[in-house]
């Protein structure tokens, strides 16, 4: 990790209350939650990329969008260059927020199908007011298309997304952040809904704007192979929480929490000659996972699992440099 | 002869603008005990290839040409009455997202004995406890029979899907991308599924996706679908180990693999072609690093090479 960190996120807490049923909430006054994101904390540093790895519904997703405060958080804190975002006014969010994007998973849903590649981008230098008349404008939008790979940018400035393939839709979706010149961005499984083939131009373009502009990247996937290629650390998460946050290669060498073991187990590899190794994994993702909130989360599917396990949340343990853990049989 | 042999098969889209050749002149065969791998990149048109073994052909798009020959018996020329019999029975389809494709206000289990009571003259009661078994063969408890789909994950309604293909005794399964959307841990205890039913059943299996690993950890045979035609036909070893066709070489490339050592970043340049206006010659010249003048000007023909089928100037 580099010296300057940009980002630090510290016991980050996202709940949901559970709506229940008019006679369930007149015998019972208790609210209960789903905890997407439970007691979470991590630094990123500038021009570093994180990934954060975990199944659906291990509150991923919702953590990313909480960093940016497009989900509330329940209690915890989250900086920004030191500026702690969590007491900012709306206003004020609302001007940090050009240094802070984010990439979307379905480059199908997440452009307006009515407008073209150009207005899509013009739109976001117009609403943080970025240029000085329309040949600035111009300028900016052109070498941003380039800049993502959309060239040459006469040939696209004109499009609709509907004569854009897959990739490049979501490389409009990065140009139309990239004009912000942001330093943070949080990319939410921007290639999981891309053929493979064009996928690793994608995690290459990422990986180039890292380099090229120094952006710090939180990379949200379920994908650990993609994950390998940009990430510089690895944080796995199950059921709102971290269980094992390392550098990346590390993380995959020698996983030491039992889940990050079982999802480095299940990856799939592309030769037939290579047979398949028993999954140390049980069951599925509880639907409603609240019985778990006071023992490890993980007990009910590990294979190693004991009483203590059942007794005690474990939390992150350091364990290497900078190789974190959360599971009390690694003491 | 094989279970299942498909000749020459043309499945056009008739649109205002032209005919989409979605699958062009596709020719190949699954025997007993095979597992057929159709991959390619979205938009190559391996569901309509498979979906025309159904006969099925969503308009504007027609089966234009081509034989499909099931157990000796063409099911181009079949009437309507023996296709109808023939889905489920003969030949049965797990669609693509079965998270979908269940009915949402009836219960699995009744979504089950449906489609047994359409095929089979048996008592409610029988087809209700074949259900049950039918969810204990693809690892779900019978008691959850009454459950809607809402309540299972997205893994488990896959199953689902599966449940309800097999309930008639298929002779061939055809599986639509069976664990695209799906996560890592679910996708290999689905995937450990198709092979033990592969197994058990000894069921032959045509499965479509476009991941490379999905293949290699189920088929036995691969059929690479580039702009609508098959320009390569492998055992899954050796096309693995050795892919002939500068299309399959770039896509094994281009999968990302967490072992090992990390090789380079790969991806194909460029996107595959439009089909109203594909490219004169090689459909995938545009795209390749060792395209030559012939490419660009005559459509390589499919031919024999070590054992497998290749379409490509490279090896005339």
């Amino acid at each position: 990790m580099k010296d300057q960190t940009i980002l630090k996120v510290e016991n980050l807490k996202t709940y949901f209350p559970i709506r229940k049923n008019l006679v369930q909430t007149i015998i019972s006054r208790k609210v209960e939650y789903v905890r997407a994101v439970d007691d979470v904390s991590f630094n990123v540093g500038e021009g570093d990329i994180l990934g954060v790895v975990g199944e659906s519904g291990c509150g991923k997703s919702t953590m990313g969008r909480t960093i940016l405060r497009l989900v509330e958080p329940t209690a915890g804190k989250i900086y920004y260059e030191g500026i702690d975002l969590t007491s900012l006014k709306r206003k004020a969010m609302r001007r940090l927020r050009r240094k802070m994007q984010m990439i979307f998973q379905d480059p199908h849903g997440s452009l307006n199908p009515r407008r073209t590649t150009a207005d899509i981008l013009r739109q976001s230098v117009r609403i943080h007011g970025l240029a000085n008349g329309k040949d600035e404008e111009t300028a900016m939008i052109k070498t941003t298309l380039e800049e993502v790979g959309l060239q040459p940018a006469e040939e696209f400035w004109g499009r609709y997304p509907i004569l854009l393939s897959g990739g490049q839709r979501q490389r409009v979706g990065i140009g139309r952040i990239l004009i912000l010149q942001p330093k943070l961005v949080i990319a939410d499984e921007p290639v999981s809904m891309l053929d493979v083939s064009v996928r690793m131009g994608i995690i290459e373009l990422l990986a180039h704007l890292r380099e090229k502009f120094g952006i710090s990247l939180i990379y949200i996937t379920h994908d650990l192979a993609t994950a390998r290629y940009i990430c510089d650390r690895i944080a796995i998460m199950y059921l709102g929480k971290i269980v094992e946050i390392a550098p990346t290669e590390d993380l995959l060498k020698t996983p030491l929490h039992p889940y990050a073991q079982a999802l480095i187990a299940a990856a799939p590899v592309p030769d037939p000659s290579v047979e398949m190794q028993e999954l140390p994994i049980i069951g599925y993702v509880p639907l409603i996972p609240s019985d778990v909130y006071t023992s490890c989360r993980f007990y009910p599917r590990c294979p190693y699992a004991d009483k203590e396990c059942r007794e005690q949340d474990p939390s992150l343990v350091e364990v290497g440099p900078d190789h974190y853990v959360a599971c009390i049989k690694t003491k | 002869m094989a279970l299942l042999e498909v000749k020459n098969l043309k499945v056009y889209y008739f649109t205002r603008a032209g005919a989409v050749k979605a699958a062009d002149d596709i020719s190949f065969s699954v025997d007993k005990d095979e597992t057929l791998g159709l991959i390619g990149e979205s938009g190559c048109g391996k569901t309509t290839a498979v979906f025309a073994i159904m006969r099925f052909a969503a308009p504007p798009g027609r089966i234009v040409g081509g034989k499909i020959i099931f157990e000796g018996r063409d099911i181009l020329t079949m009437s309507a009455e023996e296709v109808r019999l023939l889905r489920g029975q003969g030949i049965a389809m797990v669609f693509q997202a079965a998270q979908n494709a269940l009915n949402p206000v009836m219960t699995v289990g009744s979504q089950i004995t449906e489609v047994i009571q359409q095929h089979e003259q048996v008592a409610k009661e029988e087809a209700w406890e074949r259900a049950r078994k039918q969810l204990e063969l693809v690892g779900i408890s019978g008691d959850r029979a009454k459950s809607y789909p809402h309540e299972f994950s997205g893994g488990m309604k896959q199953r689902v899907g599966i449940a309800i293909a097999t309930a008639c005794n298929p002779r061939l399964l055809l599986l639509d991308e069976p664990v695209t959307g799906l996560d890592v841990i679910v996708q290999r205890q689905l995937l450990n599924l198709i092979n033990d039913l592969r197994a058990k059943l000894g069921l032959p299996i045509i499965l479509i996706t476009h991941d490379l690993s999905v293949v290699a950890e189920t088929c036995t045979k691969v059929a690479v679908m580039y702009a609508g035609k098959i320009v390569e036909q492998a055992d899954a070893v050796s096309l693995y180990k050795n892919p002939a066709h500068p299309y399959s070489k770039l896509l094994i490339e281009a999968y990302p693999s967490i072992k090992g050592e990390k090789g380079k970043l790969m991806s194909i340049p460029g996107a595959p072609p439009g089909l109203l206006n594909p490219p004169v010659g090689c459909y995938f010249h545009p795209r390749c690093p060792s395209a030559m003048d012939i490419c660009r000007e005559t459509e390589p023909l499919e031919m024999a090479k070590d054992g497998r089928l290749v379409a490509c100037h490279l090896y005339r």
